[in-house]
């Protein structure tokens, strides 16, 4: 009512304000619609570059993921969290067995071909289908949303892998394996399709969790040694029984070796610091000798929010970054130049890679040393998509076919996560086309400071301090709760109209005291005093009596608190 | 008059003013109007708000909420391919930059990655001020979608507004094309006509079961005598009718839904014969009903048998979790099964374990039962009580297995390989044969049998006695051979059998591709026998 009140003596009072915060769909870069203009008019235009990842198949691809989500509703339920009756589960059940691959088996004589593909089909999807519904539903999985859906096509299947954040679910307890505990993880579903008379069917499942590709990466940077380049065996998991390893398998640990002979000299780690705190790292290697390339994403984080980039390699040796030469933001990569003409430049394949073909990347988690880590190649519809998995740091990578050459580089799009995502060797050509024969002195950058300062430079400047509460009005709201005293925080806004009194405190204490755990002693003396506690959340309270309502409220690093005369 | 209108112009029109003012406030504050909820609807997603808010629908995907000293801006952008895979903590330089880009006069004062909606969206709260307003924008991704939410408001009202944005956002729901869930089932069930009659039910005796994970403990009248021990199936028979009368009764759990169980029908399809035979005179129902306070279906069959008795029989179908059945099934001769037998199965619990077994963690062993009958008459138990020290780890796949009678253990698992490099077999059996020694050959052939099985991939070597070996003040014999597997390793086999009162413990010890040493016989044999009447 009071805020009625307001609402109506404002407009005769006539404040009007006029808001103009802009939100422009078509000024969005990453918007549809969205252009990138004014970072790119910054690169020289001689360096510009072309190349456009050719999207994939979209009429298949949002067919294939409106399918992965509906399959993922009748497998993980949508109502996760209510107790499902049989029938309910029946019913879910019967309805995902109808996305099943069943293909028609080819009958001999005597019955059923055997041999035929169709059968050992049949006997995969009847077998991992159900079972797998069975299986995770065991697991009393609870997740909130489909975060994202990535499609990408390998021979005649098509694989999905639907990802959704934070799902809690039962887990083994180690310390007493007869009994579950319930654990929070992010839970990655790789559905494999095979198309059906103009359908795409479910022909496998398999479920991972960030947990169990932690321990993959827990042993990766354990076995990182200082100045020794490590070979790890690839993370099969269960994608043996879809994809071939034969390439990889074939492949010694000798030669192996020959891959980080070759390269251990092209590939560096970069790190960004703000205040010597380390926000960012990732990879890149050498183009030309003082020409690395490496992921954009991770340099624009670099831009934004770090003061400095620092780039050394596996030997120890730190190289000084002069500039920019070019970038794109669709493919993810930016070309930087070194204030020295240095490194060794990696050799880019003529060829392009093919399904099942053996991949490695040499990069380090640790930041110690470099490993070696190998997969298998999926397929390339737009990026390429490698079983190879990596983490964020890994961006900017080299990606190596069997001789050494490099085929892509990573990126982040993917990762934690069996499949990870890198781009064609495509652009890196562009690249080197645009650098062959121009000396090294001759390319031009922009240094870092500058495009930070003229594309990232954020407004930061002190709030503005606000206090219209009249003498009076404090004395008689200052009481509830004691406030004054119950609250000892630095007051930054405080209004108060017709009844209601708003009161913005500064959580200036550090990050791990939550704002509401400030208001501890205030809700004390409200409960102390009469007030009743009528509703509670994460970040809210409400407490009332017959003559104020108290909103307690957590917002950023500020402890909000309305007072609402009744 | 009119001059004096004219002198006083200033002083009327204020109170008419005040009065007009004040009777708008009145009508506001203290008409019975309250406060409602709405809801905004369109494609791509739909909120509440409440009426002090209105709403203007924009552009395609677009909508503002105002009210005099606020406004909320909310619009759906759709993301370009590449972007559909980051998270929002990947684009937060993009996001500050665009919103930088067209907001030049706005300065940050403070950012936040946080959970939007009862959704669980993925989301970034980020705050600007600029003079005397504040903009909160919020920023939802689900997929390709990216929603942004702009509150701005007068730094005077914001905060006391705030609590209402937040309700609107706390409602906030993207859109999504669902196939809905359209089978139907139908189950034909009819009432069955029970026949009393003056079989004994006396008090109940505590028994439980288990599948892998679901442990089951119930009550049946003690009349009915357990005739296995098999722990995730139980047999009874009813003791004490006259003549040619006879009851047993089997208990199952089984992990599978009670619809698809009903549906796929095997629980009829066993009468086939009698249902295709008119002079069995088979006759049947299905009852939907309540069992020991659980779903059931009673499926109750009478039919004349081959051997011409006049048999019944009943199956009960327990609906005890949406995917697990008990199943009992009660098989009468020459007499029926009166409903009060039903009624006397008692569930009086059922639990949900990781996986269930009976082992007993102390402070520096595993220690678990092995169970047989000593006699025909299933009267006598024997019980084996083993130790084995907390190195060894239990295989899951033998969990569920009959834990009474078998028992698997591994050490030094290969992960990449997926196997332990030990593993340890303990099954306990009765001797059904007059003498240890034919009993003991009798397991010694079986396991050659399955070792030759193997003569194709390689070197395959028949188990052969080596010796008799005391270990615990207990006399082993011990036999050993080996073979190839399918994936070319080599695999150890290594045979411990001891005679206890009425069986043979049997206990292999399996090395995969390593040897094993004698010396680790000590730790994996240390038991105890009991016998209980």
């Amino acid at each position: 009512m009071k805020k009625k009140i307001l609402i109506v003596v404002l407009f005769f009072l006539g404040i009007h304000s006029i808001y103009a915060f802009f939100l422009d769909k078509d000024k969005f870069s990453f918007s549809d619609r969205g252009t990138e203009i004014d970072l790119l008019s910054a690169i020289d235009e001689r360096y510009r570059l072309s190349y456009r990842i050719e999207n994939q198949n979209s009429d298949v691809a949002s067919k294939i993921a409106q399918v992965s989500k509906n399959i993922t509703y009748f497998l993980l339920r949508r109502e996760n969290s209510k107790e499902e009756s049989a029938l309910d589960y029946y019913q879910r059940y019967q309805k995902y067995l109808t996305f099943r691959y069943a293909p028609d088996i080819p009958k001999l004589n005597d019955g059923y071909d055997t041999n035929s593909p169709e059968y050992k089909d049949e006997l995969v999807s009847s077998f991992y289908v159900p079972n797998m519904f069975r299986y995770l539903d065991e697991l009393g999985i609870e997740y909130n949303t489909i975060s994202s859906i990535m499609i990408f096509s390998s021979g005649d299947n098509y694989m999905a892998s639907v990802f959704l954040p934070g799902v809690k679910m039962k887990q083994v307890n180690p310390k007493n394996k007869r009994e579950y505990q319930t654990i929070t993880t992010d839970l990655t579903i790789y559905y494999v399709f095979k198309e059906y008379k103009g359908e795409y069917k479910l022909y496998y499942l398999k479920g991972e969790t960030t947990d169990s590709l932690s321990l993959y990466f827990h042993e990766l940077e354990s076995k990182e040694k200082s100045k020794i380049k490590t070979i790890m065996s690839p993370y099969k998991e269960d994608f043996k029984n879809v994809y071939n390893y034969h390439n990889l398998d074939s492949i010694t640990n000798i030669q192996k070796g020959e891959i980080i002979k070759r390269n251990e000299n092209s590939v560096v780690m970069l790190n960004s610091y703000y205040n010597n705190n380390l926000l960012a790292s990732a990879h890149g290697f050498f183009l030309k000798k003082g020409i690395l390339v490496t992921s954009w994403n991770y340099f624009e984080k670099s831009l934004n929010e770090a003061q400095y980039v620092i780039i050394k390699d596996g030997n120890g040796n730190f190289y000084d970054l002069d500039g920019i030469v070019t970038l794109d933001i669709q493919s993810d990569i930016v070309i930087l130049k070194l204030k020295q003409e240095l490194g060794s430049p990696v050799t880019l394949s003529k060829k392009n890679l093919a399904s099942e073909d053996a991949i490695f990347t040499l990069s380090s988690k640790s930041g110690i040393g470099f490993v070696l880590q190998s997969g298998i190649h999926l397929s390339k519809t737009g990026h390429y998509h490698n079983l190879l998995p990596l983490l964020e740091c890994d961006a900017g990578s080299p990606l190596f076919n069997y001789y050494g050459e490099v085929v892509g580089m990573n990126t982040d799009i993917s990762t934690n996560t069996s499949i990870s995502t890198a781009i064609s060797i495509d652009i890196l050509k562009e690249v080197f086309e645009k650098l062959d024969g121009v000396s090294f002195s001759d390319i031009p950058s922009i240094p870092f400071q500058t495009l930070k300062e003229k594309y990232y430079y954020r407004n930061y400047q002190d709030e503005v301090i606000k206090n219209d509460i009249s003498e009076d009005v404090w004395k008689k709201y200052s009481k509830i709760g004691n406030i004054e005293n119950t609250i000892s925080l630095q007051l930054m806004k405080a209004s108060y109209h017709n009844g209601i009194l708003s009161l913005r405190y500064q959580n200036d204490t550090p990050d791990y005291i939550q704002n509401l755990q400030l208001s501890n002693a205030f809700r004390k003396e409200l409960e102390n005093s009469g007030y009743e506690l009528i509703s509670k959340s994460e970040d809210r309270y409400v407490y009332q009596n017959d003559e104020y309502k108290i909103i307690i409220m957590s917002q950023f690093h500020y402890l909000i608190i309305v007072m609402v005369s009744l | 008059m009119i001059r004096w209108l004219k002198e006083y112009k200033v002083m009327i029109f204020s109170s008419l003013l005040t009065i007009v003012v004040g009777l708008i406030v009145c009508y506001f504050c203290f008409s019975k109007h309250s406060l409602s909820i709405l809801k905004y609807e369109n494609d791509n997603y739909f909120f509440q708000y409440d009426n002090s808010w209105s709403l203007k629908e924009k552009e395609e995907m677009s909508v503002t909420l105002e009210n005099d000293s606020s406004s909320i801006f909310i619009q759906m952008i759709l993301l370009d391919d590449i972007y559909q895979y980051k998270s929002l903590e990947e684009m937060k330089s993009q996001i500050l930059r665009d919103l930088g880009k067209q907001n030049k006069d706005y300065h940050l004062l403070a950012e936040q990655f946080l959970k939007i909606s009862k959704n669980h969206y993925e989301g970034y709260k980020i705050l600007y001020e600029k003079e005397n307003t504040q903009a909160l924008v919020i920023v939802m991704k689900e997929r390709e979608k990216l929603i942004f939410v702009c509150y701005e408001a007068n730094s005077d009202y914001f905060d006391i507004l705030i609590d209402s944005v937040e309700a609107i956002l706390e409602n906030f729901t993207i859109k999504e094309k669902i196939d809905s869930i359209d089978s139907e089932l139908n189950i034909a069930t009819s009432q069955i006509p029970w026949e009393e009659n003056d079989l004994s039910l006396s008090s109940g005796s505590d028994y439980e079961m288990a599948n892998e994970n679901y442990l089951l403990k119930y009550n049946i009248p003690s009349n009915f005598q357990a005739t296995s021990l098999d722990s995730s199936h139980a047999t009874y028979r009813y003791l004490g009718l006259d003549g040619k009368k006879e009851i047993t009764m089997r208990m199952s759990i089984y992990n599978t839904n009670i619809y698809s169980y009903l549906t796929r029908g095997d629980f009829k399809s066993v009468y086939n014969v009698y249902r295709e035979n008119p002079n069995s005179n088979l006759k049947e129902y299905l009852e939907k009903s309540s069992c020991s306070g659980y779903n059931c279906y009673i499926y109750q069959v009478n039919y004349q048998s081959l051997d011409d008795v006049k048999t019944q029989s009943i199956v009960l179908i327990y609906e005890i979790h949406k995917n697990h059945i008990l199943v009992v099934t009660i098989d009468a001769r020459n007499i029926v099964i009166p409903r009060s037998l039903i009624d006397s199965i008692k569930i009086e619990s059922i639990r949900n374990y990781a996986i269930y077994t009976n082992t007993k963690e102390l402070e520096k062993a595993w220690q678990f039962d092995l169970k047989i009958f000593t006699d025909t008459n299933y009267n006598n138990i024997e019980t084996i009580t083993l130790n084995l020290p907390k190195k060894w780890e239990e295989i899951a796949s033998s969990k569920g297995s009959n834990i009474y009678q078998t028992r698997e253990f591994g050490l030094d698992y290969l992960k990449d390989l997926d196997y332990h490099q030990y593993s340890i077999v303990y099954s306990y059996s009765r001797n059904y044969y007059d003498d240890f020694d034919k009993g003991l050959s009798s397991k010694v052939e079986i396991v050659n049998n399955s070792i030759s099985t193997y003569s194709k991939y390689g070197k395959h070597e028949k188990v052969i006695f080596r010796r008799k070996i005391n270990l615990h003040k207990k006399t082993f014999y011990y036999y050993s051979g080996g073979y190839t597997d399918v994936s070319g390793k080599y695999v150890e086999i290594h045979l411990l059998y001891v005679k206890t009162n009425s069986g043979i413990l049997e206990v292999k010890i399996y090395g995969n591709d390593v040897k094993v040493s004698e010396s680790l016989f000590e730790e994996i044999t240390d038991f105890d026998i009991k016998l209980e009447e």
